[in-house]
Formats: structure tokens, C-alpha cells, sequence
């Protein structure tokens, strides 16, 4: 279902836990996820690919920079 | 808004959106494109209305319209071209206006799909749901991280589809080359432009991107040589030009 393999996606980006368990265990994704076995084949082709760690961090950076920037004293 | 009422006078105008998320598998944001509408009557109206071919908004997220974060990848094929068809042709119905969209720029490529990128949006312009804002940088960026050839997305594009392009420039982060609005043009991104630009019949506007938190790095020296490198592509070019200058 593509809505889960876009949710599926996005909770990756948000944690690096989750794409180090999917790494580990691919079976995982089918756990949380109603997913086909290509959307599945997908997700773990792209949570291999060396670049998730950068999207990661990208996200974790666009989280914070708004909350650093407006409300500094929160961070 | 005021700056932008005042300067946008005589001129052409074009809405650049980031929020609308097409790709995502969710209703249309009616809020949001009842504002984008309400924006473009208070400025008179635009003549065109560019968004991403991007996913920006988590379908099943905890709370209504959940962010993900960055722009994420989209998978082509069938059911993306039917979402996003249809929510093109609602926002074509609320904006009445031309409408484009631009390719994104992604760290993670989507493995095994049914339609290279340059396909999915050549089927969107020949089936009449938009045209093609090229971002230049972002190809560059996909070739700096994953060693994706932008000459082979050039060459497989409809020139015909593209109406308005995007340079940039970008800075190296943690290993890898981002898409960070933080610099001039790099000179392979004006390589691509001169190479290819001139074959865009439609084109109507070239648009230099940076962000205004590097406008010290960038200084104003900069932002003069790039808008006159872009007067000599244009004069390369057959810019549509019945609008008046773009804004």
C-alpha cells in the first residue's frame, strides 16, 4: 500500500533506530507496515544506500534549526 | 506582503510553493491551496504556480498534516501519476493559472521503478496536467552523491516541457554535496544550462535560488555576476516574452 510505504519511508528519515533494525532485519518492516514485497524490497534497498544516513541527518537538522533559531532557550 | 505587492507592480508574477506535497497519498491540503488562491488574488494573480515532486507530508503521521521533515523521493509509476494528476487538475481549478513542477533533489534514490523521473513528468506535460521546472543543481546534486549522469536525465526530458529553470549552488556536509542554496553556480551546473537551456522553446523564466542567511557569503558582487551570466543565457535562449519580465 503506497500510504504505508510513504509513512514507512518518512518514520525511517525520523530514526536512525528504525533503519538500523530494518539493516539488521528486513523482516521488521513487514511487522509495522502493510507493505508488498517490491514496496518492502524498496524501503530496504533504500535504507542501504548510503545516503539514508545523510537524509537522517537532514532531518534531524531541519527539526531543530526552526526551534534553535526562534526559541533558543528551549534547546 | 506589503514589499511584495509594491514590487511586484507591471510586473509578471509566479507562486513558488513547497508545502502542498502532491506525491503524498492524502487528500489535497484544502486550507493550504485556499491560501496559495487567496495569495495569488491579493497580488493580482500568477501567471504561473510551481510546487515539488516531492513527498513533504507523512500520510499516517500522529497529528493532521504531519511534516516529514525534507523532501522525500517518489515512486513513479501508475498510482503516483493518478494522486498527483488529479491533485493538479483540483489545483489547477482553484488557481486557474499555468502550473509546473520541479524535480527534487533526494540523498536516497527509489530502487526499481516503473518510470525513470524525466519520463513521469514528460507524461504529465503530454497529457496536459503541467509543465517542467528544471532544477539544474539538483541534478548536479544527484551526480555528486550517487554519480547520476544529469546529461542522460537532460537528453531523456521533453525540452518542450520545461518552462522555467533553477540554478543554485550548494556546500559539502558530513561526506556529501547539499542542496543548500548557500553559494554561486557551480560551473558544471553552467555547463548544463549553456549545453542544454537554449533547446527549451517554452522556457520563461531563469531563477537563481539562495538562501538569505548566506547573502554574506554570497555578497552582492555575486548576485550581480549571476544574474548577468543568466542574461547571456537568456540571450541564448527564446524566452517567452509576452508576459513582460518575470518577477
Amino acid at each position: 500500500m503506497l500510504v504505508e510505504f510513504q509513512q514507512a519511508l518518512a518514520d525511517l528519515t525520523a530514526s536512525p533506530e528504525l533503519c538500523i533494525q530494518v539493516r539488521r532485519d528486513p523482516a521488521v518492516l513487514n511487522q509495522r507496515y502493510i507493505l508488498t514485497e517490491r514496496e518492502r524490497d524498496r524501503l530496504v534497498g533504500i535504507v542501504r544506500h548510503p545516503g539514508m544516513a545523510c537524509a537522517c541527518t537532514v532531518y534531524r537538522a531541519n527539526r531543530l534549526a526552526p526551534l534553535a533559531m526562534n526559541i533558543p532557550q528551549t534547546c | 506582503m506589503d514589499e511584495v505587492r509594491r514590487r511586484s507592480q507591471g510586473r509578471a508574477l509566479a507562486g513558488h510553493g513547497i508545502g502542498l506535497s502532491l506525491p503524498s497519498a492524502m487528500p489535497l491540503d484544502e486550507d493550504f491551496v485556499e491560501a496559495v488562491v487567496a495569495m495569488s488574488s491579493d497580488l493580482g494573480g500568477f501567471l504561473w504556480y510551481s510546487e515539488h515532486l516531492s513527498l513533504f507530508l507523512t500520510p499516517k503521521g500522529s497529528v493532521p498534516n504531519a511534516q516529514a521533515g525534507l523532501g522525500l523521493p517518489v515512486v513513479y509509476d501508475e498510482e503516483a501519476f493518478e494522486i498527483i494528476g488529479s491533485k493538479l487538475r483540483r489545483l489547477h481549478r482553484a488557481l486557474g493559472c499555468r502550473l509546473l513542477l520541479e524535480n527534487g533533489s533526494f540523498f536516497t534514490p527509489v530502487p526499481d521503478m516503473d518510470m525513470s523521473e524525466p519520463a513521469f513528468l514528460n507524461r504529465l506535460y503530454a497529457e496536459g496536467y503541467c509543465g517542467t521546472l528544471l532544477d539544474l543543481h539538483n541534478l548536479y546534486v544527484g551526480w555528486r552523491n550517487d554519480g547520476l549522469r544529469p546529461e542522460a536525465y537532460l537528453e531523456e526530458l521533453d525540452p518542450d516541457a520545461v518552462e522555467e529553470i533553477h540554478l543554485a549552488g550548494g556546500d559539502d556536509f558530513a561526506g556529501f554535496y547539499m542542496d543548500s542554496h548557500s553559494g554561486l553556480t557551480p560551473p558544471e551546473v553552467w555547463r548544463y544550462a549553456f549545453d542544454y537551456v537554449p533547446r527549451f522553446k517554452r522556457l520563461r523564466a531563469i531563477t537563481f535560488e539562495f538562501q538569505e542567511t548566506y547573502y554574506d557569503r554570497i555578497r552582492p558582487e555575486g548576485v550581480v555576476a549571476e544574474l548577468t551570466r543568466m542574461h547571456d543565457l537568456a540571450a541564448c535562449c527564446s524566452i517567452e516574452s509576452e508576459f513582460g519580465d518575470a518577477c
